[in-house]
Order: C-alpha cells, then structure tokens, then sequence
C-alpha cells in the first residue's frame, strides 16, 4: 500500500469515528507510521474547512433555516411572517399551482402530531369564504406542515379600533363562517383575536381550526390563551368542549372589541382560571357607555357560565347581533332607507364574485336567493362523483372560466396518473379534449368571464367538439370502460394538476351520441333516458353535490389531501 | 431525504422509458434544487438582505434551466444528474457574476459596509457571493470522477449509498472520492497544498 492510501484509508478511519461523535487524534491514528502524521494533520485541517459540506443544508442556514427551503418537494418557503404558541407560520408559494399560500410548521410540544394531522386533514375538507382553506398537510423530515390559502391582511389583534355597530358586524360574520363549521361536526376550541384574519377589504376568517384538538388535554391549560377560554374547559374536571364552547371564546373577543379590555384578566393562570369559573365581569357599558344595551345583552348572554344558558348555536349570536345593530340603528334607518338599500345593492353586487356560490356553499349567504348559484373552482378542491368513466358519452357543462392557463383546465375529468382518459377541458384558451391516447386541442377559444356552453361527445367513430351549440372540432374516437370514475373540475381524481378556474352553472353526463349536429343548448338541463347525472349550484349543501337527474349519483367536494 | 430520492430515481426511470409527465416532474425536482441552492448562495450574502430583489434573475435562470434539460433525454440516472448538476452549477456561477460581479446590481450596495464579506471562519460555507461563485468553479474543475460524487452528495443531497447505487461503485470508492474532492477543493479555495 502507498502511503497516498495509507494516508486515505486513516482519514476515512477518522471521519468515521467523528461521524459517531469521536474525536480520534492523529498520534494514535500514526501510532504504526509517524512519517505519515504531518500529512494527516494538513489534510484533516482540510476536511474540518470544508466541513460545512457535510452538514445538513437546512441546518446550515440563519436567521431561520426554514426560508428559501422546500416543503415535501413541493411548497417553497419565503418568509416568516408570525410566530406563536403553536409553532411558526410562514409566506410560501405552491409552484405547482402557482399561487401563494400559507404554511404553518406547528412546534409546539404538546401537539400530538399524528393527532395534529388527522384533524387539519378533516379541516381540509372545511370550504367556506370565512374560514381559510386548508389545502395541504403532510410531514417534512419528521416534522408535520400544514398548507393553507395565503391571506393578506392582519389579524384582528393588529386590527381596529371599532365601533361598538363595526364590532357586532365583524363578531356577525365570524358567528356565521363559526355556524357553517359547527354544522358539518368542528369545534374551534382556539378562538381568539391571533386565530381571527382580517383580509384587506375587511373581512374576517377564521384560521386554526383544529389545532387545539391536537393538543396534550392534560396540559392545554396556557397562558396564552386562557383568557379565552369557557368555563367548561377549565377546572379539575374540564368537561367536552362543542359548540357553545366556542360561543363563549367569542363572547370574549366580542367584549374586548367593545371595551378594549378582557373580561377577565388576573396575570396569575390560577387566579385567572377561578375568575372565568367564578366570577361575574364588569358589565361592558360600565367601561363604555356608547354600546348599546342590547349588544350588552348579547355579550352577557355567551358570557354566561352554564352552556345551556349561553346561544344555541352561532347562528343565533349572528341573529342576534345583526337584530341589536337594527334596532339601535332605527331611527337613521327610517330616516336614510332609501340611500342605504341604493349602497347595499351595489356593494352587494361588487362583492358578489367572492361571495356567492362559495365551493362548499355551507351558508345560505343572504344574497343567494336572488341570483342563480353556481359551483365555484378556486383550486384545490373538485367533485368526485361516483360514475365509473365510460364510452360512447356526453360530457356537458355551462362555464365561465375565469381566465386562461398557460396548460390545461378540465371542466370533466378522468385520468388515471401517467395516463390519459376521457374528458373536456380548455388548453391555453381553446376547447379541448382528451381520450385515451392522448390530447386533441380545437382552435376554438373559450370566452373568459362569460357563460358558454361546452360539450364533447365521445361516439364510437370520432370525437365532437361543440361551444354553444356549433359543431366546431372532430378528433379521434376512444374506447373506455371503468379505471376512474369522472370528476367535475380536474383532469382526475388524483392529478392535481390541469384544474379548472371559474364557476360551472349545471354539468350534465349522458349516455351515447347526445348531439351529431349543431344544436340549440338548453339553459337548465333536463334529464331523460340517456341521463347519467347532472349537477347544479343549487342542489349543494355543504360538502355533498346531489345528482338532479334522480339517477342517486350524488358527488363530493373533494380536496387533495396528499402532496406530491 | 432518501425517500424523496427514491422517488425521483423511479421517475427517472420512467421517463427513460418516454413517460414525459415524469420527465416533467424531474424537472420540476431541478428547478426546485436551483431555488433552493440559490437562495441558501444570496442568503449568505451580506451585501444585499432581501435577496428576493433577485428574483428576476433567478426567474431566468430557471426558464433556462428547464429549456436546456427539456432538449435531452436522459438515458439513465447518472447522465441525467450529471447534465442537470453541471447545468445548474451553470446557472449558479451565472446567477453570482450577473448580480454580483462588475456590471451586477448588488456591486455598489455594500448596506454592511462590506465588513462581512472578508471575514471567513474555518469551518462556515462560503460568506460571500464571490466566495460561492469560487466555490462552484472549483467543483466544475475537479476530476470528471470528484466532481461527480460531489454532484450526488452534495448538489442532490443524496446519501453514500444512494450515490454508489446511481454510479454503480462502491460505497468504499464514494467515500473515497468524496473525501479527495473536498481536500482538493480546500486546498483549490484556500490556496495551500495538503496533497
């Protein structure tokens, strides 16, 4: 052996040894061959400059290694933009359906993470504009993330100062998205000002949901959110925490919108637990007298100790608040009517792209009785419905896509990863669709912004394309019988790319050749024998999408829980 | 990190086999280690704090990136690495000469009076933008065999068995290489011969 390799195989004998945690000297390295030491010495010295490559990357990095990092190969991550209890928020972006999101990295060490990432993957499936859409959750190195819609904005703690009419507006909202919650089976156990964000037109939603489930029972008593806390959730015995639990925490934040103080705040934790459980707070009108007696009343009223005495259900508080508001707000109602119903309409139609036909449409928002309601597709979500793909058939839908995409957007998907399948869709701006072998674009564009009506049909010779009711693309033929069922949306149940954008007012599957020629299309579709499903925005409530065509092929909303 | 390289090893595979949304997916694996490389290289950098004024640049360096993997196909693994690594070291040494050399934006923005930049403790990654742009340069001069080991272990974040798999040495001789290349490498950055 040359004295090169003696000298290679001593220094793999020493990283070795400092890989287990040992540092070998170079005397007993040499103790056989001190000629060889002086060399080993220098390159040793080397191998410690260049230590660095050998180190994790990540750890390698401050202020905070995290930034710059990409999440579970997908979700890069930008900047920090909070800390808290739970653990570390940040600003990041998801390239892959290139939009901004939020991505919390809880830390704290009472989290159960299995517990954690159960409950934000049933939070996941949660769809209301008031409530932020949790997109993603998974684990990177061990560690668990949690992916959702990036709002910009504040939170309420930064937030205000209000009117006693602004904050009984604001507490209304977040009582409605909290209802919504409350009737598809969460409890947010975690309301407080941090957990509320106001979006910069001044909307409140709800963040966290779910996160306190996830904690260590036998110590979720902290500082940091006790003040919010209900009576029922303290003391040696704490009972089940539903809804009025929440009721209660909004109670808090609702009191200290009115009075810039909490209703109870002894610094001791002790102290301050047996004033929540025992005590009565200083009604709010004595610290500010401009609040109305009935919004007082409202206050006390989910302040109380006994659940049972507090409101049923956050609907109610929402009733209840808005019916306070009136009444205060009488007698400039009479006096202004008029102008106020001019305002209302117009911002109600301003407004009215984020609000109506929200994708879970789990609220009746007041507005939607006057307007047809649509599906909406912001990303993230689609309709599974549980029809298995087949040919010869009719896909079919009025959309309104909201803008062009550099790829594709299915209206109806089929595919099965790595593999084509059937469906309709918009490539670039033009109506497109796709069958087994591959994909065939029409040079025909889809208007944005506008309702058209779209349909291929799939015969056992060729492939039609028709907008509007023209005849304006023949393709290839396909064959297909089962694989995947169709999703409304996606280009398949588990590819997560190629979704589509805007609203969808009906959808219609058929059986065989439903149009050979121009034709005129039906503004509502009918069933008949040929009918598979149809899907409208009218016939949703909460996650379930029911099939009008009386076939019982009912669909989902359905987010992606997995990352790639 | 093993898991992941799994991963992108059967994607490989496949798109070996002409599967291009796998091939799509791979590029989308090398644009993601450009970023992130990228980011940790301006991070270090103490002249400019918000290297997101980069971003452009870095936008670029990613379209070219994936143009230039999109025109070949990869007929295994081990091509594909060493092409996607020597383009993406190119991209680097690019990115650090655009913004930071003579006609770069960051040149007179010396916001830490440029005190940090000359300070290199003996163990930490390289300081500054120019340090790093070195860094990538001595890489690209090491022996075909080095520079390859170096690629997988550090470029890709592999582990030694999963770069002894891909070259189809041994663990032995990864080490061994790996370990040549980084004393080479000090001695190349340092300007003292341990050799």
């Amino acid at each position: 052996m040359s004295s090169e390799e003696k000298i290679s195989d001593l220094l793999l004998r020493w990283e070795e040894a400092q890989e287990r945690g040992e540092d070998l000297d170079v005397e007993s390295l040499c103790a056989d061959c001190p000629e060889l030491a002086e060399p080993l010495q220098k390159r040793i010295v080397a191998l410690l400059r260049m230590g660095w490559m050998t180190r994790p990357q990540n750890a390698a990095n401050a202020p905070d290694s995290k930034v710059g990092t990409t999440l579970a190969g997908r979700y890069r991550i930008d900047e920090l933009i909070g800390e808290g209890g739970h653990g570390k928020v940040y600003r990041g972006f998801d390239p892959e359906l290139q939009r901004p999101v939020a991505i919390k990295l809880p830390n704290d060490r009472r989290l159960n993470t299995s517990d954690l990432l159960e409950e934000a993957r049933k939070v996941a499936r949660l769809r209301h504009p008031g409530i932020v859409t949790v997109y993603d959750v998974g684990q990177h190195d061990s560690e668990p993330f949690i992916v959702s819609d990036f709002v910009s904005g504040t939170t309420l703690c930064e937030a205000g100062p209000f009117s006693p009419q602004e904050a009984a507006r604001l507490i209304a909202e977040i009582a409605e998205s909290l209802h919504a919650a409350h009737e598809q089976g969460f409890v947010h156990r975690d309301i407080k000002p941090a957990n509320v964000l106001i979006d910069l037109q001044g909307r409140p939603l709800l963040t966290d949901f779910g996160i306190a489930t996830a904690l260590d029972d036998t110590q979720s008593q902290t500082v940091g959110t006790l003040p919010y806390m209900a009576p029922e959730q303290l003391g040696d015995e704490p009972t089940n925490s539903d809804r009025r639990t929440d009721i209660w925490s909004l109670g808090v934040v609702l009191y200290e919108l009115l009075t810039g103080k909490l209703p109870f705040d002894d610094p001791s934790p002790a102290k301050l637990s047996d004033q929540i459980r025992n005590h009565v707070p200083l009604p709010p009108r004595g610290i500010n007298s401009k609040i109305p007696p009935a919004l007082e009343a409202v206050v006390i009223k989910c302040l109380a100790k006994a659940p049972e005495e507090r409101f049923e259900t956050a609907q109610q508080l929402a009733h209840a608040l808005r019916t306070s508001r009136r009444r205060h707000s009488m007698f400039w109602t009479v006096l202004v009517g008029l102008f106020i119903v001019g305002i209302a309409g117009l911002i109600a139609f301003q407004n009215w792209d984020h609000w109506f036909g929200s994708v879970a449409n789990v609220s009746s928002s007041p507005n939607s009785k006057s307007e047809p309601t649509v599906l909406r597709f912001i990303g993230g979500a689609a309709i599974h419905t549980p029809v298995e793909r087949f040919a010869p058939c009719t896909l079919e839908a009025w959309v309104r896509p909201n803008e062009y995409k550099d790829g594709c957007q299915f209206i109806i998907g089929s595919d099965v990863s790595g593999e084509f399948g059937i469906g309709i869709g918009i490539c670039g701006e033009n109506l497109a669709y796709e069958y087994l072998p591959g994909l065939e674009v029409s040079e025909t564009p889809v208007t944005v912004r506008s309702w058209s009506h779209v349909a291929a049909v799939f015969d056992d010779g060729e492939t039609k394309l028709f907008l509007n009711g023209q005849h304006v693309w023949t393709g290839p033929a396909t064959k297909v019988e089962g694989g995947t069922n169709f999703v409304v949306g996606r280009v398949g149940e588990t590819n997560l790319s190629d979704e589509y954008h805007g609203y969808i007012r009906c959808v219609r599957i058929s059986r065989g050749t439903r149009y050979s020629a121009s034709f005129s299309p039906e503004d509502v579709f009918k069933p008949d024998d040929t009918t598979v499903l149809i899907y409208d925005g009218e016939n949703v409530e909460a996650l379930d999408v029911f099939d009008v065509s009386g076939n019982g092929n009912d669909g989902k909303w359905v987010t992606v829980e997995t990352s790639h | 990190m093993a898991g992941h390289t799994t991963q992108l090893q059967n994607l490989i595979d496949l798109a070996t086999k002409g599967d291009d949304s796998a091939w799509e997916a791979i590029l989308l694996h090398s644009c993601e280690r450009l970023r992130s490389l990228a980011s940790r290289m301006m991070r270090t950098n103490h002249r400019i704090r918000r290297w997101t004024e980069t971003d452009d640049l870095l936008q670029n360096s990613l379209i070219r990136l994936h143009r230039s993997l999109n025109e070949v196909r990869p007929e295994s693994p081990r091509q594909f690495y060493g092409l996607a690594t020597t383009h993406l070291r190119r991209e680097l040494i690019d990115l650090a000469r655009k913004h930071f050399g003579a006609e770069g934006v960051g040149a007179n923005h010396l916001t830490d009076g440029g005190i940090a930049a000359d300070i290199e403790p003996t163990d930490a990654e390289p300081e500054s933008i120019e340090a790093w742009a070195k860094f990538h340069e001595q890489v690209e001069a090491l022996s075909d065999t080095e520079r390859e080991v170096v690629n997988l272990l550090w470029y890709e974040e592999m582990t030694q068995p999963e770069a002894a798999e891909v070259l189809g040495i041994s663990l032995a001789t990864v080490k061994r290489r790996w370990q040549s290349a980084r004393i080479r490498l000090s001695e190349s950055l340092d300007g003292e011969d341990f050799q």
